[in-house]
């Protein structure tokens, strides 16, 4: 067949007809993808093995808590209410025992029914507590447990070893994400790893390590259909390349933004640089076993003599937070006002004068990059130090064993607030079980009446002597001084405009229909 | 030849083990990998028991011989990120590794070479003065300063190309173009250097003399004689292209073996790190020994022993 003109030009007026029509049939679900370029993807889904700001990014989506934390209800994305979530109701029976109805139509990725089995499953002994749980963080979450029952197909009773007023806390928080109970014995926690079923609203899809993992939107959430039909995490570790593929159009949201990178995205009009004040502290921490640091007055004058304000419009534009000592708002009714981190030169000098402290010098050390801008903090307060005459010198280490090894008399960490009560936050950052008491950095004698105190509000349900115990703890942990808060950090996002989606005070990223929409 | 072969062969192995066994001792000295894998508030239980079952409880030569011994049967150990054979993790990489290299060799050979012929031939020109000023740029330029420059002009304000990402050929552009660059530079001098000595030579003047045509001097006998030199250049260069786009990796997001490289050593993902350190090391010295097989078979003046004979 000879091609004519007139053949042409028919042919090049169907073309467009022919090439796109069966496309267009296959698109029949109109509904964005979201492309997140993250610093990092975390090597493995299952939702209690990842329990930092890289796996919970991702698998807040994948997986629902039992109980919701309404993270929303506050304008700073750090709301503490509690709602039903695949939970419909709860009541306690008796101060160690809690009985939880769960909704009846929630569907697993794989299109099961969940079940009060699935849920007992996820809280075995031998998962998250007990003896030989084989998840290692789970303990500090659920180690007050002692039975998980399922007590019919809808209801479960959960019993812990010792009066636990946090018990909805933690339903609502971290490692309670319910996982598949038929998928998991059939694959194992590796396999579990690698390839996740859960409720959330988005289900694994598929992943290459190192570069993407992608997620089809679950039809059958109970909370309706998701907004995006498809999200897809990208692994882009340099930052100018994420600002600048967020710029273009190839990614829909970036994470990580620091500080000083905000005018930047500010700079591009179809993008928002969306910030959230963490629900995590940067500390310093003072070793009690070393002999410059062993007398409290001088480990108060340390932190007396921190101008945290100057600290924060320095490195975080004046937008970081300085929390009321290790007290915070969403500890709700147990919030103690009136408390405020001091700065005072003159006190410090009056203390090391008191101390005897001869200019000894001590040594402070960090990571560079572990703790955001914490290099940079750390020559400012040397400076401030030296300003009331102490000899602070300044080591950089590449670890946590070389920060604690013996020479150490100043190091940083970190405390987060995993659950909105003083149980949730101080307690396990400096109770009995925490690393700084076990190592003796937090002197025994100096933490006794800490530990009194702490031991008496766990098992204290009356809310007027819960906080009275509180504000006696923090007094005894503010004399004892082994750390002192310097700032809560925040963390900022760079989204397309178009998108509607609200970060909250932890890292989780949530894509539930209720917080991702599209203009 | 046998002898020669089972020479390097031998060095190649030895200067392997080195690399695997430098790696291995400076990565159990520089801090405990629990201290990263696991929560901050893990217990010293947990700690030991993960210690135990990585096999970190061990002695440093205990856990050395046996990591020998699994490597010589051909196990690289579990990745203690996500369990799964360090090789495989490996493997996934390799052939986005390989993909980069090549396409940033191929582009630095195809434009390299001639550029580096014309300058010779252009000597003292502008032409010359001016290629020879790109090359320099190519190789002195830092690469993440490349990278992050192409990144803005081509994916920020033009936006012709992806800044990031596998998904198609044009994915390839920009990081096989900051890849290539320094081997560009590097291959266009050296190409006019070596052209501008044997140039010099005495039997191009009789060639001349003779008056074999321009062109004919030129693949006849500049050619094949400045070769040797920068074939011995690139062999070593190759390898390091092929090795060492760690950078480049890490600023496009490609997914290779230098970014798993960064990102297993920054989790302390010890068996992974080995595993990525020996095929670094290994594609080093195979590129290394190729190199000295071709000298051996281009260059007559070298025997069956690798010996190098000079006229007399």
């Amino acid at each position: 067949m000879s091609v004519t003109r007139r053949r042409f030009s028919q042919g090049l007026v169907a073309a467009p007809f022919v090439v796109t029509t069966p496309h267009a049939f296959a698109q029949t679900d109109r509904r964005p993808t979201l492309t997140v370029a993250v610093a990092q993807l975390p090597k493995v889904l299952e939702p209690a093995l990842e329990l930092n700001n890289v796996g919970t990014r991702v698998t807040y989506s994948v997986f629902d808590t039992v109980i919701r934390r309404d993270f929303k209800g506050s304008p700073d994305g750090g709301g503490s209410a509690l709602l039903p979530h695949l939970a419909t109701s709860w009541k306690r029976e008796g101060s160690q025992s809690l009985l939880v109805s769960f909704r009846d139509d929630v569907m697993f990725h794989d299109g099961a029914k969940m079940t009060a089995e699935d849920v007992a499953y996820t809280f075995r002994n031998g998962r998250l507590w007990g003896e030989k749980a084989e998840i290692p963080g789970g303990r500090a979450f659920f180690g007050t447990l002692s039975e998980v029952e399922a007590v019919d197909r809808n209801t479960v009773r959960f019993k812990t070893r010792i009066p636990d007023v946090l018990l909805e806390q933690r339903l609502a928080s971290w490692c309670s994400w319910i996982v598949s109970k038929r998928h998991y014995e059939q694959v194992g926690i590796e396999g579990f790893g690698r390839n996740p079923i859960g409720t959330g609203p988005f289900r694994f899809s598929r992943a290459r390590a190192n570069e993407f993992m992608e997620f089809e939107a679950h039809d059958a959430y109970w909370m309706g259909r998701p907004n995006a039909r498809r999200v897809t995490f990208r692994e882009v570790p340099e930052l100018s390349t994420r600002i600048a593929g967020l710029v273009s159009g190839e990614f829909d949201l970036i994470t990580n933004v620091p500080p000083d990178q905000l005018t930047v995205l500010q700079g591009y009009k179809d993008v928002d640089a969306r910030s959230v004040v963490l629900a995590n502290s940067h500390l310093l921490t003072f070793d009690a076993r070393s002999p410059q640091t062993n007398d409290k007055r001088i480990r108060q004058a340390l932190g007396l003599a921190i101008d945290r304000k100057k600290l924060v419009d320095s490195l975080w534009l004046g937008k970081a937070a300085i929390p009321a000592s290790h007290n915070y708002p969403e500890f709700g009714d147990m919030f103690l006002p009136g408390r405020a981190l001091s700065f005072d030169p003159a006190k410090a000098k009056a203390l090391l004068k008191d101390a005897g402290y001869k200019g000894e010098p001590i040594t402070y050390r960090t990571m560079p990059n572990y703790y955001t801008a914490a290099l940079d903090a750390a020559q400012i307060i040397v400076e401030m130090w030296k300003a009331v005459g102490i000899n602070a010198q300044l080591q950089v280490v590449e670890s946590f064993a070389q920060m604690q090894s013996a020479g150490q008399q100043v190091g940083n960490t970190s405390n987060s607030t995993r659950f909105p009560d003083p149980l949730g936050a101080l307690w396990i950052s400096w109770g009995p079980n925490s690393e700084f008491q076990r190592s003796k950095a937090f002197d025994p004698g100096d933490a006794a009446a800490f530990n009194t105190l702490g031991k008496a509000l766990e098992s204290e349900t009356d809310p007027a002597k819960r906080k009275a115990l509180f504000a006696s703890m923090l007094d005894a942990w503010e004399d004892a001084c082994p750390a002192t808060i310097l700032y809560q950090p925040f963390e900022s996002y760079g989204v397309k405009k178009k998108i509607s989606w609200k970060p909250y005070s932890f890292f989780f990223m949530d894509l539930r229909p209720d917080n991702l929409s599209f203009a | 030849m046998t002898r020669y072969l089972a020479t390097r062969f031998v060095r190649a192995l030895l200067t392997l083990l080195l690399c695997v066994s430098a790696a291995f001792v400076v990565l159990r000295l520089s801090g405990d990998p629990t201290d990263i894998l696991l929560p901050e508030d893990a217990s010293a239980d947990t700690r030991a028991e993960y210690r135990a079952r990585w096999g970190l409880d061990r002695t440093i030569p205990e856990q050395y011989f046996r990591y020998l011994a699994s490597v010589l049967r051909g196990d690289l150990g579990l990745s203690f990120a996500d369990g799964r054979p360090a090789i495989t993790v490996i493997l996934e990489a390799i052939p986005n590794t390989l993909i980069l290299g090549s396409s940033a060799i191929v582009l630095a050979l195809a434009v390299g070479i001639p550029l580096g012929v014309l300058a010779a031939q252009h000597r003292n020109t502008t032409l010359d003065r001016t290629i020879m000023s790109f090359a320099v740029l190519g190789f002195s330029l830092p690469t993440f300063f490349l990278a992050i420059l192409l990144i803005l002009l081509f994916a920020l304000t033009l936006r012709w190309l992806p800044s990031s990402g596998t998904e198609t050929w044009l994915h390839l552009l920009l990081p096989t173009i900051t890849l290539a660059s320094g081997l560009l530079g590097k291959t266009a001098r050296f190409t006019r250097t070596s052209l501008l000595e044997v140039l010099s030579q005495p039997y191009i003047r009789t060639a001349r003399g003779k008056g074999v045509p321009r062109l004919g001097v030129l693949l006849g006998h500049v050619l094949p004689n400045a070769a040797v030199p920068l074939l011995m250049f690139l062999g070593i260069e190759i390898g390091l292209v092929l090795a060492g786009a760690v950078v480049t990796e890490t600023i496009f997001a490609w997914p290779g073996i230098g970014r798993l490289l960064v990102s297993a050593a920054a989790s302390r993902d010890l068996p992974v790190v080995q595993a990525a350190i020996l095929f670094v090391a290994a594609i080093i010295v195979l590129s290394n020994l190729a190199v000295d097989l071709v000298h051996a078979m281009v260059d007559p003046r070298i025997d069956a022993f690798g010996t190098r004979h000079s006229r007399s």
